[in-house]
């Protein structure tokens, strides 16, 4: 056979073992669909329809319940990937590690793992922080758009996966219900390290 | 064996192709450098549509493709790697003035099969990850573009579904999504039909992207594939606002078709009215 013969064989080869081997990591790991040429793009919606949230945990007292997540404006970050590409940080404006949170944001899906939030609450500049993962869907049968809810916990010394909070359709409250009883237990069965890191008191917290 | 060689028609329309979404890089470049690198692009155009430049100009788009695929890595488009794999087999089988015709012709049928194949498998494998990620098997991902998408594209089916309501009957229009502040479950006002139009959709279009590659690849049915090849690689390219993959697919099917020259410059040709009414007259979809 022909060097070039050879050659054209390989393309062939090439073209149809990626694509599996692709299919095969991307089921595996949290790695992107959009990416690394294993024809995976449209099969999942891009994330520019993942939203995740940081939400910072300085100054929350773990013994209280957490703040309802719609009106802690000032405290929480929607990592949001704009309509048109690039990364939109709400409410605070894009800032010089916006790289490294775009690369840890490409990481979280929903097979990220506990160190994959780590990554991204570290790219953040936060120190403890509830990291919530929430992915649209939509029931046709049931008629409704919902998201499937995934939560983290990050402190400075540890990360821990809360679970997945929403799987099925769920009401706003129920969901921050959830939320707020697996920070709870989190934060009973660990009172000590999250007080010591507790830092100055959020004044919107007393609303 | 056909007794036209395709190297030359197609390596011009790979160049010219490349000159028209070099046009792309005045946003990536603005100012006088992305001017250069467009005037840079067209001159390869030039150069590979010569007889005796075509090897060479071949030879410089490969570099720059690669070079392009590179630095954009992990992000590179699928398109890239396609233009990438495509020139590779194009500079594969070139020949010189002095190989002998009928070794001219044989490379030119073994570009049209390995070029065809390449595109088939890209079709075929996108069907196979859509069946393996379950979006499509009963429309979500269809809805939830139409929910989220902000294109004109969208846009327009949004208000095509809303009239289809108001004829038909329906539930109500369709919702937009509330965005990541409201967490909870949102009633989705829906016409009737659209639950199930969107699952036929789905599956249309996964199983046209099994279905007609592997038509297309079996020698009996390749013929009559070509047409609806062509209709598929359309109806993706214009729903997903693809139009750069969707050029570069169609110039991959007009090499195998009976008359490429003609078919490649039709293909070349509506790139050209895209190009004037998106930059010139300002159409942005």
């Amino acid at each position: 056979m022909s060097l070039r013969r050879a050659t054209l064989l390989g393309v062939r080869v090439l073209v149809v073992a990626w694509p599996l081997a692709h299919l095969i990591l991307t089921v595996a790991t949290p790695m992107s669909r959009w990416k690394l040429g294993g024809l995976g793009m449209y099969a999942e919606p891009d994330a520019s329809q993942r939203s995740v949230l940081v939400i910072a945990l300085r100054g929350i007292d773990p013994q209280r319940p957490l703040p309802s997540i719609g009106p802690m404006t000032g405290m929480h970050r929607v990592l949001e990937r704009g309509a048109r590409g690039g990364l939109v940080p709400r409410p605070w404006e894009p800032r010089a590690g916006a790289g490294a949170i775009e690369a840890a944001f490409e990481r979280f899906s929903v097979l990220a793992s506990a160190e994959a939030a780590q990554e991204l609450v570290t790219a953040t500049g936060e120190g403890s922080a509830l990291v919530v993962l929430a992915l649209p869907r939509v029931d046709l049968r049931q008629r409704v758009h919902y998201h499937e809810v995934h939560a983290f916990l990050v402190t400075d010394t540890e990360s821990l996966e809360l679970g997945c909070i929403a799987r099925t359709p769920q009401s706003s409250v129920e969901i921050e219900a959830r939320l707020r009883e697996a920070w709870r237990a989190h934060a009973q069965a660990r009172p000590p390290r999250l007080a010591r890191r507790a830092g100055p008191r959020d004044p919107s917290e007393d609303d | 064996m056909r007794s036209c060689d395709p190297w030359r028609p197609f390596a011009a329309f790979m160049a010219w192709h490349l000159a028209l979404q070099s046009t792309y890089m005045r946003w990536v470049m603005p100012g006088i450098a992305g001017i250069v690198v467009m005037a840079v692009m067209v001159a390869l155009a030039v150069l590979t549509s010569t007889r005796r430049g075509a090897r060479v100009g071949v030879a410089i788009l490969l570099a720059y493709q690669l070079a392009l695929a590179v630095a954009r890595f992990p992000l590179t488009a699928n398109s890239s790697y396609l233009t990438v794999l495509v020139l590779g087999v194009l500079l594969l089988l070139s020949s010189s003035s002095r190989t002998p015709r009928r070794v001219v012709l044989e490379r030119g049928e073994e570009l049209r099969r390995t070029v065809l194949f390449v595109l088939m498998v890209i079709y075929a494998m996108a069907g196979v990850q859509k069946l393996a990620q379950g979006y499509w098997h009963d429309g979500e991902f269809i809805v939830l573009t139409l929910l989220a998408d902000l294109s004109f594209f969208a846009e327009s089916m949004r208000h095509l579904l809303e009239l289809g309501a108001l004829l038909l009957g329906s539930a109500g229009p369709l919702v937009s999504t509330s965005g990541p502040w409201s967490l909870g479950a949102t009633p989705l006002l829906v016409p009737d039909w659209l639950p199930a139009v969107a699952m036929g959709l789905s599956l249309s279009f996964v199983l046209a992207e099994l279905l007609v590659p592997l038509a297309v690849l079996w020698p009996r049915t390749r013929a009559r594939a070509l047409a609806p090849l062509v209709v598929v690689q359309v109806g993706i390219g214009l729903s997903s606002w693809e139009i750069e993959f969707m050029s570069l697919a169609l110039g991959c099917v007009a090499l195998s078709t009976r008359r490429p020259r003609r078919n490649l410059a039709i293909v070349l040709a509506g790139e050209v009215v895209h190009y004037l009414l998106r930059h010139r007259l300002g159409v942005e979809i």
